[in-house]
């Protein structure tokens, strides 16, 4: 393998990666306030129609769409949270609830609005053109981070924000604190509810961003599965990474990595079926799963093995 | 005695009665959800109506999957598991059923060859199913999101089962299917609704429930289930193994998930198509949750929730409403389920915070 096919793989691994990495932050910002989110999937999913038919209604203005995307992210989200905080929801049933509706509720307005059924590509859409760095662009391997649209460097600003907030500012502690106990946040003056509804809303916004990257930057179109899967993915990735934003994402990554490797084979044209190939992300995650949950059963229980067996006991 | 049995009737009605008041509060949305986007507000209730009177055919030939599906999640949640595979295990069941299928000869008798034919797809179904299962209960694996992921890879199969082994090669270029199963393999349809696909899937959903109510009310094992998954602790105190416990439940579930596959390939479609499954194994959860997990009640609310697929699908055909309010009908009455849930604790809680704090609003 040559060095140019390495950096193109790279290249195509952050392509890849970039959403799983939104939705993995907004999603790691719940699981360590103790809110399993597994409404990821649908909140992307809302995303990315929103943000093609802003793109739409704006006569092509991507950035709108972007924007527009993850502000009814964070609207659709607002529903999750309210079931989740006022009516004390059950979080996995709520979450699978919220799946479903963003399903009916894109596929209806699909009719509805542009009235047609499976998918819809505005009459006009701008590029978003990708941004190269000085320097980078010209070291060898490195510059697979050259190039990028803006939506990456915004999911990689967004690590270290999270970074810092999680770790070293007293709201960070404070969404930890929820996650650990409810009742020991309280008494340090912690309003649970406040902190679940920011973390839900915060997922909401990366996740509906996610979602817009995916239906106007990778393809310029919204289908009813444009998503496949990748809430889910990333999901698993900030398991996998304990909820850790930098580990997390490295996951995303290596996530990226096995989908822009099995892109090559196809290219390379090594005879095996496309279905095939698309499964190597899952049987990924699968695995991925498989080794964090038996590593933390060795050390100790987990961020939701931890919450399950609270919740039993309580 | 007496006054204990008329407790017990009062509580059944009063949660009958809040199911159905769920169920009318979701059609309220979604008819003003109509109202606004300029539709027919009526179509969708029509439809319902339509669906219990005229074209009974067609809501049994919806209920059969969803009954099944419902039954299958009732299994494990009652041991506290979350099945979200069904989807996945109905996949491989229905793999397994045209695997077998093609290859029995066409003069084999009908009865043996379907015997053979859902077998397989049950014993697909259960090992499919123990993938997550062997996961949570050695590595401790969260079964949620492992049976959530499992179901991409068995769609993903079925996508390369019909695209290379089992594709028929006199399809077109744009049909991926297998091919057409001889006719003995062919579950009979019931001949009274004609031309409708409502085949007799319907009575082993009901043999299967009444096989669920005996094992849940009338064994041990039922009993033992319940225990599991309401304090495992205690189960195992008892001298019960909760993990063995979870693997069966486990396995009882893909089986019947298996039974939807192989109803869907040997009674409706004849064959297997990818994408054939509109999602039975999520409405299955809605359907188990509707009826508060008692296999009596998923029998109802199973062929509420078919007539209301059937509805949507006949009201699509008819006027120009979108089916797809159907699923936002069935995701209302499910968001609204999730919240029932804490009801008795919030009470419970409230009772006893009120003299110490104002609570936590």
């Amino acid at each position: 393998m040559s060095i140019a096919v390495i950096s193109d793989t790279l290249a195509s691994m952050i392509r890849i990666a970039t959403p799983l990495m939104l939705m993995a932050l907004g999603g790691l910002l719940c699981q360590r306030a103790g809110v399993f989110n597994i409404a990821l999937e649908g909140f992307s999913l809302v995303g990315a129609f929103a943000a093609i038919a802003v793109v739409q209604f704006t006569s092509g203005n991507v950035y709108m769409g972007l924007l527009g995307a993850m502000v009814i992210g964070a609207v659709y989200s607002a529903l999750f949270a309210l079931f989740i905080t006022k009516f004390k929801a059950d979080n996995i049933i709520a979450s699978i609830a919220m799946n479903m509706l963003g399903m009916g509720l894109t596929s209806y307005l699909l009719r509805a609005m542009f009235d047609v059924q499976g998918a819809y590509s505005p009459d006009k859409i701008q590029k978003l053109e990708m941004i190269t760095i000085p320097l980078i662009k010209d070291i060898p391997i490195l510059k697979c981070i050259s190039g990028q649209s803006i939506v990456t460097y915004f999911a990689i600003a967004m690590i270290i924000v999270i970074y810092i907030m999680l770790f070293k500012t007293k709201r960070g502690l404070g969404i930890c604190a929820v996650g650990e106990s409810e009742e020991a946040a309280k008494t340090a003056g912690v309003r649970p509810v406040l902190v679940k509804w920011e973390v839900i809303l915060m997922s909401g916004a990366l996740s509906g961003l996610a979602g817009a990257y995916l239906s106007t930057v990778s393809v310029s179109q919204f289908s009813e599965n444009v998503i496949q899967g990748r809430g889910f993915n990333a999901f698993t990735a900030l398991v996998f990474g304990n909820a850790h934003p930098v580990f997390s994402t490295l996951v995303t990554l290596l996530f990226g990595l096995a989908d822009a490797i099995g892109i090559r084979i196809e290219l390379v044209g090594i005879n095996i079926s496309p279905s095939i190939i698309k499964m190597f992300p899952f049987l990924f995650a699968i695995l991925a799963l498989a080794v964090s949950s038996y590593t933390a059963k060795l050390k100790m229980k987990g961020v939701i093995g931890h919450k399950k067996k609270k919740e039993k006991t309580a | 005695m007496q006054n204990k049995e008329n407790k017990r009737m009062l509580a059944a009605a009063g949660v009958v009665g809040r199911q159905i008041g769920l169920i009318i509060i979701a059609l309220v949305l979604a008819t003003v959800f109509l109202a606004v986007s300029g539709y027919e507000p009526m179509a969708i209730i029509n439809g319902i109506i339509d669906g219990i009177t005229v074209d009974i055919a067609g809501t049994v030939r919806w209920a059969t999957p969803l009954i099944l599906a419902g039954l299958a999640i009732c299994v494990t949640y009652k041991a506290e598991v979350f099945n979200l595979g069904v989807d996945g295990q109905l996949y491989m069941g229905a793999a397994a059923a045209t695997a077998v299928a093609v290859n029995i000869p066409a003069s084999m008798n009908q009865v043996a060859a379907l015997l053979l034919v859902f077998l397989a797809a049950m014993i697909a179904g259960a090992l499919f199913a123990m993938v997550p299962a062997i996961m949570k209960v050695y590595l401790g694996t969260n079964e949620v999101v492992s049976t959530l992921l499992l179901n991409f890879v068995a769609t993903l199969y079925i996508e390369y089962l019909v695209t290379g082994p089992l594709r028929d090669p006199a399809a077109g270029t744009n049909l991926n299917a297998s091919q057409v199963l001889n006719e003995n393999t062919w579950l009979p349809r019931i001949s009274f609704f004609e031309p409708s696909s409502a085949n007799i899937g319907f009575y082993i959903a009901i043999v299967v429930m009444a096989v669920l109510t005996f094992i849940f009310f009338r064994t041990a094992f039922g009993h033992e289930i319940k225990i599991v998954g309401s304090n495992p602790v205690l189960a195992k105190y008892a001298g019960m193994k909760p993990k063995k416990t979870i693997l069966q439940v486990m396995a009882m579930s893909g089986a019947i998930a298996g039974i939807i596959g192989a109803v869907e390939v040997t009674a409706v479609q004849h064959r297997l198509l990818a994408g054939f499954n509109p999602d039975f194994g999520f409405s299955g959860i809605v359907v188990s949750l509707l009826a508060n997990n008692n296999p009596i009640g998923v029998l109802f609310s199973g062929i509420f929730f078919g007539a209301l697929q059937n509805g949507g699908i006949n009201m699509e055909r008819i006027t120009d409403v979108p089916s797809a309010v159907t699923e936002i009908v069935t995701a209302i009455i499910f968001i609204t389920i999730s919240a029932k849930f804490v009801l008795p604790k919030i009470k419970r809680k409230m009772a006893e915070k009120r003299p110490a704090s104002k609570g936590g609003k």
